[in-house]
C-alpha cells in the first residue's frame, strides 16, 4: 500500500510504466534531425541508427534531401565514416552539399547495375560499420529484402535511409521508421519552403497526422520584379551543349521517378 | 681471429630434396594428393611422391615401368628454370630470418642466422617457425645447422639420406663454448673444433667434390669425414690437389667462405601449377591461400604495404586471364586480400580451365606504422582549444581502416569505376565546380580553399542539362513553373572553345512547380531563349 502522499505522476515515474501516449525517448538514441518539431515526433528524438528509415515520396525536388541535410551535415562533421549514396536518381552536386555543411569528400556514390548488386551493396554497407549513413534508391525491393537490410543495419550503427515511391505505403514493411512526404505548394509570403510529413510507422507510438515542417532554407525567396528582368527573345537555335566537357557521363534518368 | 661472440656465424642450411617434384605438386592440398606423380629427366624418373613410392615405382625407373605399375601416373619433365625460380622465391621468403641469404643451386639455401638469434629469442623458435612456414608453403626441407656453410650443407644432405629421416628434421650441433681456434693444418685439429666433430661421422660420399676423388678415398679405406680430416694436410694436398684441400679448409672453417647473398627484390612473383586442370574456381581457394601466405611473409620481412596485386589464371590452350585488385590505400591485410580475391573470382565466368595460378605484385610502399599516444589524453586533461581542434581535424581526415575495406570491397565487385567520391573545384561554371574522385585518389586530401557560390545550388545536378518545353516563353515541366529566385547570370566564355565567337550567357532561376511545389534549378540562354532543367532542389 502506497502512502497517500505520492501522486500518480510520481508513481508512474518511479515504476517506469510505459504509456502509449508518450514516446519513449529515453533509451533510444537517434541522430538529431535538426528540426525540433520533427524530433519531438520521433522515438529517440532523431533518425534511428539501428534499423531502416523509409521515406516515401513520388517526386524528387520536394525537399526530401533538404529534410535530411542537417543530420547528414552533423554526421559528416562528427564522423569520418562514409555517407554512401546507392544509385541516386541524379548526380549529387558537391557545391550544394558543401553549402549545406556536408563535406563532399565524405560522400561515396555507388551505381550498381543490377538489382542483386544493389541489394548486396546495401547489405554490406549497412553491416560494415564504416558508413555513418546509407542512402539508397532501390528500383525494386520486397519485404523480405527489407527485413534482411533491417537486420544488417542493427550491427552497423548506420543511418539507413530508403527512398521509395508512395505506392509502397500500402505494403507492410519491417523498417524501423516510415515517413510519407508530401509536396507543399509554394506560399509567397514565407521565406522557407515547406514539406508535409506523415509518420506511417514508428516504434512506441501510432502513426501521426500529416504535419507541416519548414525546411531550413531560403529557397522560397522571390526576387522582386524579376518578371521584368526576363529577356524574352525570339527563339533561335540553341548552341551545342556539348561544348562543355561534362566531367562525367551519367546515364540519363527520367525526370519523373516511377 | 677475434670474432664478436654475438655475431659468430651460424649457418642454417635449408635443403629441398624434393624440389624438382614439389614445384609441380605444392599446389595440391596434401590430403587430396592421391595420384602418383613423377618427374622425369632423360626418360628416367628422378623424383616421385609418396603415392608413387607406395605403388612400387622407384627412382631411376623409366616411364614404361611406371605405367605398368600404375596407370594413373602423372609425369612432368624436370623444369630447371622453374626450380630456380622457386628457389629464388624461397630465398626471398628466407629474408625474414636474416639478411644473409645465399642460394646454393640446385636445391639449397644457406642462411647465416648467427646475428638473428636474439631477435627470434633463440634457435628453437626460429627453426620451428621456419619449418612450420615451409610446410605451409608446401615444401619438404631438411634443416641443418653448422658453423660453416659447407658443413651445414654436408650434414643436410647426410640427414636426408638417413633411413630414419623421411620428414622435415633438424640437426643441431651443440654450441661451442669457446671460440674456434685457427688450426694451421687439417691434421692439427683441436678437440674443441665443434664443426669437425659434428661432421666427423658423416661418410665421405656426401662430400660435394669430384666423384674420382670420392672413389679413390674409398679405395684408400677412408670411410668418414673424420678419417679424412685426421690425415696430414700436406699429403692430401699432394694426392688430391689444392682445390680439394681448399674445400676441406672451408668445410671446417679454417678458411673464410664468403657467400653471395641475395639482394632484396622490389618485386613479388610466385606461381603454382596444377597437375590436373582446375575447372571450378572455388577449387583455387587452397592455392590462393598458399600464395597469399607467401606474400604475407614477403611483406612482413620487408615492412612493406601494397595497394595493388594481380592474379594470373593461365591454361596452356587458352589465353591467360588476369585479375587485378586495387586498394584505396597501401595496406598489409592478408585476410582482406583473400576476401577480395574470392569476390573477384566469383565474378569470373569466362575461365573454364586453369593449370597455373600466379600472383605478382610490382608496387610496394613502406609501411607507415602510426604509433598511438604513449599517454592517452584524457577528457579531463587541460587541452588548449587549438590542440583539440587540430586533433578533430586530424581525426576527420583519417578514415578508419574499415572504411577503406568497404571501398575496396565495392570496387572489387562492381569495378573500379562504380564507386566515386566528390570534390569541389574552384570554377564558377556549375558543370566544372565539382570533380569525381576515384578509388586511387580517395585518400588524398586537398589543401585548396574553395570559394562557395553565394546563391542557391541544387542537391541533384542533371548531367547534361535537359531541354524543357516552353509555354509562352516560360518553362513548362508537366505543369507550369513559377520562377522564384533569380536570375543569376553565369558566363561561359570564349575560353571554353576557340571557335565560339560569341559569349554564352546563362540566366539561372530557382523555379517551383506550381502544382507540386517541387523546386528546380533552370536556366535559359540569354540570346537563344531556350529553357533547360539543370538541377533539382531535392
Amino acid at each position: 500500500m502506497s502512502p497517500p502522499s505520492e501522486s500518480l505522476p510520481a508513481l508512474l515515474k518511479k515504476t517506469g510504466l510505459w504509456r502509449a501516449s508518450h514516446l519513449d525517448c529515453e533509451f533510444r538514441q537517434g541522430i538529431p534531425t535538426g528540426y525540433t518539431e520533427l524530433d519531438q515526433q520521433l522515438p529517440g528524438a532523431g533518425w534511428p541508427t539501428a534499423g531502416l528509415t523509409e521515406l516515401l515520396h513520388d517526386q524528387p525536388g520536394i525537399g526530401e534531401l533538404r529534410l535530411l541535410a542537417p543530420a547528414l551535415a552533423y554526421l559528416s562533421e562528427q564522423q569520418s565514416r562514409w555517407l554512401l549514396w546507392i544509385s541516386p536518381p541524379y548526380l549529387p552536386y558537391a557545391p550544394a552539399l558543401a553549402q549545406l555543411g556536408i563535406n563532399p569528400a565524405s560522400l561515396l556514390i555507388v551505381r550498381p547495375t543490377t538489382v542483386s548488386d544493389s541489394l548486396w551493396v546495401m547489405e554490406q554497407a549497412l553491416a560494415s560499420e564504416s558508413c555513418s549513413a546509407v542512402l539508397a534508391w532501390p528500383k525494386q525491393i520486397n519485404e523480405k529484402q527489407i527485413r534482411r537490410l533491417q537486420l544488417a543495419s542493427k550491427t552497423g550503427q548506420a543511418l539507413g535511409l530508403l527512398f521509395r515511391p508512395s505506392s509502397a505505403a500500402r505494403q507492410s514493411s519491417p523498417a524501423e521508421l516510415r515517413l510519407r512526404l508530401f509536396p507543399q505548394a509554394v506560399t509567397p509570403l514565407k521565406e522557407r519552403s515547406t514539406i508535409g510529413i506523415q509518420i506511417l510507422k514508428r516504434r512506441g507510438s501510432w502513426r501521426s497526422d500529416t504535419f507541416m515542417l519548414d525546411l531550413d532554407d531560403q529557397l522560397n525567396q522571390v526576387t522582386p520584379d524579376f518578371a521584368e528582368m526576363i529577356v524574352r527573345n525570339p527563339q533561335r537555335s540553341a548552341p551545342d551543349l556539348a561544348y562543355i566537357d561534362h566531367p562525367v557521363a551519367l546515364p540519363r534518368h527520367d525526370h519523373q521517378r516511377q | 681471429m677475434t670474432i664478436n661472440d654475438s655475431n659468430k656465424p651460424l649457418w642454417l642450411c635449408l635443403y629441398f630434396p624434393l624440389l624438382p617434384l614439389q614445384v609441380f605438386t605444392r599446389g595440391i592440398n596434401p590430403l587430396e594428393a592421391d595420384k602418383p606423380v613423377v618427374v622425369i629427366e632423360r626418360r628416367r624418373i628422378i623424383a616421385l611422391n609418396q603415392v608413387a613410392i607406395d605403388t612400387g615405382i622407384r627412382q631411376g625407373n623409366n616411364m614404361d615401368t611406371a605405367y605398368s605399375l600404375s596407370h594413373e601416373v602423372i609425369s612432368f619433365d624436370k623444369d630447371g628454370d622453374k626450380e630456380h625460380g622457386a628457389l629464388a622465391t624461397l630465398a626471398q621468403w628466407a629474408y625474414q630470418f636474416s639478411p644473409a641469404v645465399a642460394i646454393r643451386a640446385p636445391d639449397c639455401l644457406l642462411i647465416d642466422i648467427g646475428a638473428s638469434l636474439k631477435l627470434f629469442k633463440g634457435l628453437e623458435p626460429l627453426t620451428t617457425q621456419a619449418s612450420k612456414e615451409l610446410q605451409a608453403l608446401g615444401y619438404t626441407a631438411v634443416l641443418s645447422l653448422n658453423q660453416t656453410p659447407l658443413a651445414a650443407l654436408l650434414s643436410a644432405h647426410y640427414m636426408w639420406h638417413q633411413p630414419s629421416h623421411q620428414r622435415t628434421r633438424r640437426h643441431a650441433p651443440q654450441q661451442p663454448e669457446e671460440s674456434q681456434e685457427t688450426a694451421n693444418t687439417l691434421s692439427n685439429n683441436t678437440p674443441d673444433n665443434e664443426t669437425t666433430r659434428s661432421i666427423a661421422m658423416i661418410p665421405v660420399t656426401y662430400l660435394q667434390v669430384d666423384k674420382a676423388i670420392l672413389s679413390s678415398l674409398q679405395q684408400m679405406g677412408i670411410v668418414t669425414v673424420g678419417d679424412l680430416l685426421d690425415l696430414p694436410a700436406g699429403s692430401i694436398n699432394r694426392r688430391f690437389g689444392v682445390y680439394f684441400t681448399d674445400y676441406l679448409r672451408r668445410l671446417v672453417g679454417e678458411q673464410p667462405d664468403p657467400q653471395k647473398y641475395i639482394t632484396q627484390q622490389p618485386h613479388f612473383f610466385s606461381d603454382i601449377s596444377f597437375m590436373s586442370d582446375v575447372t571450378n574456381t572455388s577449387a583455387l581457394l587452397f592455392p590462393i591461400k598458399r600464395l597469399l601466405n607467401e606474400l604475407d611473409a614477403f611483406l612482413t620481412a620487408r615492412q612493406l604495404h601494397i595497394n595493388q596485386l594481380s592474379w594470373r589464371l593461365s591454361h596452356r590452350n587458352q589465353p591467360t586471364r588476369g585479375l587485378s585488385i586495387y586498394l584505396a590505400s597501401p595496406e598489409h591485410n592478408i585476410p582482406g586480400l583473400l576476401r577480395l580475391t574470392q569476390l573477384k573470382l566469383e565474378q569470373v565466368k569466362d575461365v573454364k580451365e586453369v593449370d597455373t595460378l600466379a600472383l605478382s605484385v610490382n608496387d610496394f610502399f613502406p609501411a607507415n606504422t602510426t604509433s598511438g599516444d604513449l599517454f592517452p589524453v584524457s577528457n579531463y586533461a587541460s587541452v588548449t582549444k587549438e590542440q583539440s581542434e587540430a586533433k578533430t581535424a586530424q581525426k576527420r581526415s583519417q578514415r578508419p581502416d574499415n572504411a577503406n575495406g568497404l571501398l575496396n570491397l565495392l570496387c572489387t565487385r562492381l569495378g573500379p569505376d562504380a564507386c566515386f567520391s566528390l570534390a569541389l573545384q574552384n570554377d564558377h561554371r556549375p558543370e566544372k565546380a565539382w570533380q569525381r574522385v576515384t578509388q586511387q585518389h580517395i585518400n588524398e586530401t586537398s589543401t585548396q580553399t574553395i570559394q562557395l557560390p553565394d546563391s542557391h545550388r541544387p542537391i541533384f545536378l542533371l548531367t547534361p542539362p535537359r531541354v524543357m518545353q516552353t509555354d509562352d516563353h516560360q518553362p513548362y515541366l508537366d505543369g507550369k513553373l513559377t520562377l522564384l529566385a533569380g536570375p543569376e547570370r553565369i558566363d561561359f566564355g570564349w575560353w571554353d572553345r576557340p571557335t565560339l565567337n560569341e559569349t554564352i550567357t546563362r540566366d539561372y532561376y530557382v523555379a517551383a512547380h506550381s502544382k507540386s511545389g517541387a523546386l528546380y534549378w533552370v536556366f535559359h540562354y540569354v540570346h537563344y531563349g531556350k529553357w533547360y532543367l539543370h538541377g533539382i532542389f531535392s
